[in-house]
């Protein structure tokens, strides 16, 4: 590999914050022709800002870039692209209406004349040939095709582009194993001939296959780049995390009690397959998954979100109605949080203490009429439990802190006296100071009696929460674990390609 | 069989099955004078649905284009005395400078722009009230060879102004196919937040898409004014209305990013063959307002079923409910 | 990964906010009365004033209906003038029936219920409310052209004239009509368990669905409110010239969105009041007063309450952008 290869992006002094949250407060980076460099990093290390940084989307506050050795100022897309800076970014940015050969060209691309289904296929082959569509038909619109497709079109779409600075951000979190391959192979053919590639993952398996450097960052600070070759997993790990990883969760204490949730043979839209599991109180349930790996499926289809086809959910022994909707959940104590906080899981414009007790109007509102006297004393009981500030219970939702924003949106179900909550990546969007607090809440919540299933994502905070590991991968769970038996590797192995086990 | 799964298909064949049962049940429908007659009614809602569809594929909706219609007639009328082609240009300049105004703004402040283009609604129908000084205008005696010239009778069943609808259709239709002005439309109405992801420019097409709706407002209530000899200041109120059930009847989604120009035409004709036969049976007037309310409704509803709605999982919800009952 | 970063707002009180925003609104009344004054001091006398009022009533207490629509985050209903011509229309149909005033209203209130809920119903699924309103609109002006043959319908009923025309202590029924619905819609929007989860409802769909919030429920009284305070207007239209007219009731839709939107009222709903809605209507009202007495044509003044809705609401947007980001 080429470790001699001229620098053609260097960051020196990064800083970027947004009102008093401070994103990134001082990054180095540099990047080099031909070259895969990994970015690494938590949850809220910064990852995303620099990124965004980079595509022109923020301008830094202060820091200086130099593309080529020359100095050079960015904060717009259009100079990112004059930069020849292209990124694609983990948000889905393929157009389903439209064909796969109008999707490469339709973002500043340049195309003259009409757009034909004849010219745009014949400038499209080649992109498509380059990251492996080479068997696509470019005139088909892309909501017909698989999400692995549709990520190396957005890929195709960058090299169009011309651009010489490739950013990937997480470009194969939502693929399976013959995909990510596909992706992987690309990446390192792309780097070969020239590109330079920032790669930003999660998984750590794949840094050490593609990268030839590693950057990583934490608490929007960086540390220097250095070659994958001198890193082991377990070196990686703690310069992203910083400390040891225990520090982060409370120690568990494993008396469960008598069976809460219980579901056999469910299934539902996004779950073909039937799912059973049995939740016992004052137990943590942690289901490790990524995105399309039917983790949060599973949480949707107990807590009504989605259609149950088939099987039975109860709680309590109080079977659900077939294809209970999500009030008909609630009605028998179960609180739903989703992974999307801002959509579907607080009001960001209302205050605090509306979002606290909008779960339970029956409380404060009998017989239809709210009662001030109520509200107060239920947002009171509810900040209290979830340590919010009850100072501000009077601001908006939206304009707390990502950790606030999840102590309210969990925090709101306690006023239903719950016996399940399910929340879907629990510290997605959470800083890492506040995601310590919000593990404490959930382990109070369970030694109180609750039964907890959460799913996420990230390995470490499934290992560190859960009482009982369920790695799922494609819809099917792979197998219950005691979280101290199974290692962090095992667990990536079985939510990524858990097949070889079997070969 | 796959052919008749084609939205499209199904549309023409929705079309041919309401002409033929029109033309059976009612006496004089299938003459080639009525086709010329249901052509030559078509060509105002045509040519606003034309407009009113690239705006609703941008994901937007132009509440104001019945207000720009009225002003654009009575602009056209006190000009004709300089001729069709110079009356029409007065009326359609002004109207695509608004519309570039509008689109701009409401790109800029991304605002809704059903709230904006509300305003601008009531604004348009002060400013027809005002220069027209709340009268209505007849064209002059000398030229209302005008209004006979732009209905005459041509090709069999065609006149100027349906030439100009099928035209106008046509050309929107090709250069929303083939440009990237069109293909951009189609994106940021399909995908708001994927396009912009995909750095597809978000203004451009906003403005685009409201210099069209406006611009062909004008145009349709320029050439429906010339042709019926006058213009008044209250006029084209139930445009916005029947534009909109054509769109939809021609599978133009509310939601964005689907439709064709070919549907708008199916869905125009469609409307038009309705009510023409209604008139025709001697229906009174109040029966078309009936029978476009229900129809838009009707196609709303087969929209909704079709879609990921969440009617679509209430049904899926109930039928899981009865199974398990059962 | 997503670290978004939160902005961190201004962290202003809401109460505070909320009285800045009303004070700015009645400013702005004061101001434009202050300035009527002094250009022509008829427009400052209490018999003007009671004309503004009345002139606010009608389509005010249609936009208190409204207002809740818009709350609901449904933006807004273009079926409310057909709604109170239909209403109206059939009132007065089923007392050349014969039937006695009590009895036609109730009647005709309990099938504008039925066709509130059905609009909330279509739109509750996942309907454009615009979409929907703009069709039920087109469909209530062809039923009461079936009923009707287009045909104004006379009414022969003292009730009803002094419900159109009486006063009390001097103070025309419309006026107190209008009073009254402002109390009741604040009083249901602040007070009852229906109001709030108006709010939320508006402020954020999904949320409310996924809080177990009767989203359907609540999308279909919103559209019952708005079509019983449009009947509200029918009868009194009604009374007013005892007959039922067929048309006329074109700019009544208009009027009322714009007296919630220049109100100050989000047209992504969850924030808004009737109160300041009720203030809007007044404004447009003093509004068109003054410009009336300015002896300007009714073209001009349409103009210039169209160009203020624009700036109004633009100034509204901005304004809450600016907070919000």
């Amino acid at each position: 590999m080429d470790k001699t290869g001229q620098v053609v992006l260097e960051m020196k002094g990064i800083t970027k914050s947004f009102g008093a949250v401070r994103a990134l407060g001082g990054v180095d980076f540099e990047l080099r022709r031909g070259e895969v460099m990994a970015l690494l990093g938590e949850n809220g290390a910064g990852k995303s800002t620099l990124v965004k940084v980079l595509a022109g989307l923020h301008a830094p506050d202060s820091g200086d870039i130099r593309i080529d050795g020359k100095p050079f100022a960015l904060g717009s897309t259009k100079l990112s692209h004059a930069a020849g800076i292209a990124v694609a970014e983990q948000e889905i940015s393929v157009i389903g209406t439209l064909t796969a050969a109008e999707n490469i060209f339709l973002g500043g691309v340049p195309f003259r004349g009409p757009w034909t289904r004849r010219r745009l296929a014949a400038r499209a082959r080649p992109y498509l040939d380059a990251v492996g569509l080479g068997h696509l038909d470019p005139a088909v619109p892309v909501e017909r095709l698989a999400v692995a497709e549709r990520q190396l079109i957005e890929i195709a779409r960058l090299l169009a582009t011309d651009a010489r600075i490739l950013i990937l951000d997480e470009p194969t979190a939502a693929l399976n194993d013959s995909d990510i391959e596909k992706v992987k192979a690309m990446v390192r053919r792309l780097a070969d001939a020239g590109h330079s590639i920032i790669y930003v993952t999660h998984r750590l398996g794949e840094v050490f296959e593609i990268a030839d450097r590693i950057t990583t960052l934490r608490g929007g600070r960086s540390s220097p780049a250095v070659n994958v070759s001198d890193m082991t997993l377990d070196k990686v790990i703690e310069k992203m995390i910083g400390r040891p990883l225990e520090e982060m969760f409370p120690p568990r204490v494993s008396k469960p009690g008598a069976v809460v949730l219980e579901m056999r043979g469910v299934t539902s839209r996004a779950l073909p397959l039937p799912q059973d599991l049995q939740v016992r109180a004052g137990e943590i349930v942690g289901i490790a998954g990524q995105v399309g790996s039917g983790a949060e499926a599973l949480l949707r289809a107990i807590g009504g979100a989605d259609v149950v086809e088939s099987g039975f959910i109860s709680v309590d022994g109080t079977r659900f109605p077939p294809a209970h909707s999500l009030a008909e959940a609630k009605l028998r104590g179960v609180g739903y949080c989703s992974s999307d906080r801002k959509l579907d899981g607080i009001f960001a414009e209302l205050p605090v203490s509306a979002n606290l007790v909008s779960p339970s109007m029956d409380r404060v509102a009998p017989g239809g009429i709210v009662s001030r006297r109520r509200i107060r004393s239920l947002t009171a009981e509810l900040s209290g439990q979830m340590a919010i500030d009850p100072g501000r219970a009077g601001y908006k939702v939206g304009a707390l802190s990502g950790g606030n924003q999840q102590k309210v949106a969990l925090g709101k179900w306690l006023g239903i006296g719950p016996r399940v909550l399910l929340v879907s990546e629990p510290t997605r969007g959470v800083d890492v100071g506040a995601r310590a607090e919000i593990y404490g809440h959930l382990r109070r919540l369970a030694e109180e009696g609750m039964a907890i299933v959460f799913s996420s994502s990230d390995i470490d905070e499934v290992r560190g929460l859960a009482d009982r590991v369920i790695p799922m991968y494609r819809g099917r769970q792979v197998r219950i674990a005691d979280p101290d038996r199974i290692t962090s590797q095992e667990l990536v192995r079985d939510i990524t390609h858990p097949e070889d086990e079997a070969a | 069989m796959d052919i008749l799964k084609k939205p499209l298909v199904q549309r023409s064949l929705l079309l041919a099955a309401v002409y033929a049962a029109m033309a059976v049940t009612v006496a004089n429908f299938g003459t080639s004078g009525n086709a010329y007659a249901i052509l030559e009614s078509s060509a105002l809602v045509g040519i606003v649905a034309a407009g009113l569809a690239v705006n609703m594929m941008a994901g937007e909706l132009d509440l104001s284009v019945g207000s720009v219609a009225a002003c654009a007639g009575l602009v056209a009328v006190m000009m004709s005395g300089h001729g069709v082609a110079v009356a029409v240009a007065c009326a359609v300049v002004p109207a695509v400078i608004y519309g570039i105004a509008q689109g701009y703004a409401i790109a800029r402040l991304q605002i809704s722009s059903l709230v904006f283009t509300l305003g601008t609604f009531i604004g348009m129908r002060g400013l027809a009230y005002v220069i027209s000084d709340e009268r209505t205008l007849t064209l002059a005696l000398s030229d209302l060879g005008i209004s006979m010239a732009l209905r005459e009778r041509m090709l069999l069943i065609f006149s100027p102004s349906s030439l100009v609808m099928v035209a106008v259709l046509l050309l929107a239709g090709v250069l929303l196919r083939y440009t990237r002005a069109g293909r951009e439309i189609f994106a940021i109405g399909g995908a708001r937040r994927e396009s912009r992801a995909a750095g597809v420019p978000q203004t451009r097409p906003l403005v685009v898409s409201f210099a069209v709706s406006a611009g062909l407002a004008a145009l349709a209530g320029a050439l429906a004014s010339l042709k019926g000899g006058s213009a008044t200041p209250g006029g084209y109120e139930t445009v916005l209305l029947a534009a909109v059930t054509a769109a939809l009847i021609g599978g133009v989604s509310l939601y964005g990013g689907r439709g064709s120009m070919i549907g708008v035409l199916i869905g125009v004709l469609t409307l038009q063959v309705l009510l023409s036969g209604l008139q025709l049976t001697g229906a009174p007037g109040w029966a078309a307002n009936l029978a476009t309310g229900l129809i838009l409704l009707a196609f709303l509803g087969v929209d909704l079923v079709n879609g990921e709605s969440p009617v679509a999982e209430a049904l899926r919800r109930r039928s899981i409910r009865s199974r398990a009952r059962a | 990964m997503s670290d978004t970063a939160i902005p961190a707002g201004p962290l202003r009180s809401p109460a505070a906010a909320a009285l800045a925003r009303a004070v700015l609104a009645a400013g702005l009344v004061l101001t434009l009365a202050a300035l009527g004054g002094y250009f022509n001091p008829a427009f400052l006398s209490p018999e003007n004033g009671l004309a503004i009022l009345r002139a606010a009533a009608m389509s005010g207490i249609v936009a208190m209906g409204a207002t809740f629509i818009t709350l609901s985050g449904r933006f807004f209903s273009l079926a409310l003038g057909q709604t109170a011509m239909f209403a109206g229309v059939l009132m007065a149909v089923l007392m050349a029936w014969g039937l006695p005033f009590g009895l036609a209203l109730a009647a005709m209130l309990a099938v504008i219920v039925c066709l509130g809920a059905v609009q909330g119903a279509i739109i509750s699924m996942g309907a454009n409310p615009i979409i929907t309103t703009l069709g039920a609109g087109a469909l209530l002006a062809g039923l009461a052209g079936l009923f009707t043959g287009g045909r104004n319908v006379a009414i022969d009923s003292a009730a009803l004239a002094w419900i159109g025309n009486g006063r009390i202590l001097g103070v025309p029924t419309q006026t107190w009509a209008f009073v009254a619905a402002v109390a009741v819609a604040w009083w249901v929007l602040n007070k009852t368990r229906f109001g709030r989860e108006t709010i939320f409802l508006g402020a954020n769909r999904a949320t409310a669905g996924a809080s177990g919030i009767g989203v359907t429920k609540v999308t279909v009284l919103v559209f019952v409110i708005a079509s019983l305070a449009a009947a509200m207007m029918g009868v009194f239209e009604a009374a007013q010239f005892s007959k039922a007219r067929v048309a006329g009731f074109g700019a009544v839709d208009f009027d009322v969105i714009a007296a919630v939107l220049i109100g100050g009222t989000a047209i992504q709903g969850g924030r808004g009041s009737p109160l300041r809605t009720a203030l809007g209507a007044v404004f447009i009202a003093t509004l068109q007063n003054y410009m009336l007495l300015l002896a300007w044509s009714s073209g001009v003044r349409t103009l210039v309450t169209g160009v203020f809705i624009v700036l109004i609401v633009a100034g509204f947007h901005v304004a809450a952008r600016r907070k919000g980001a």
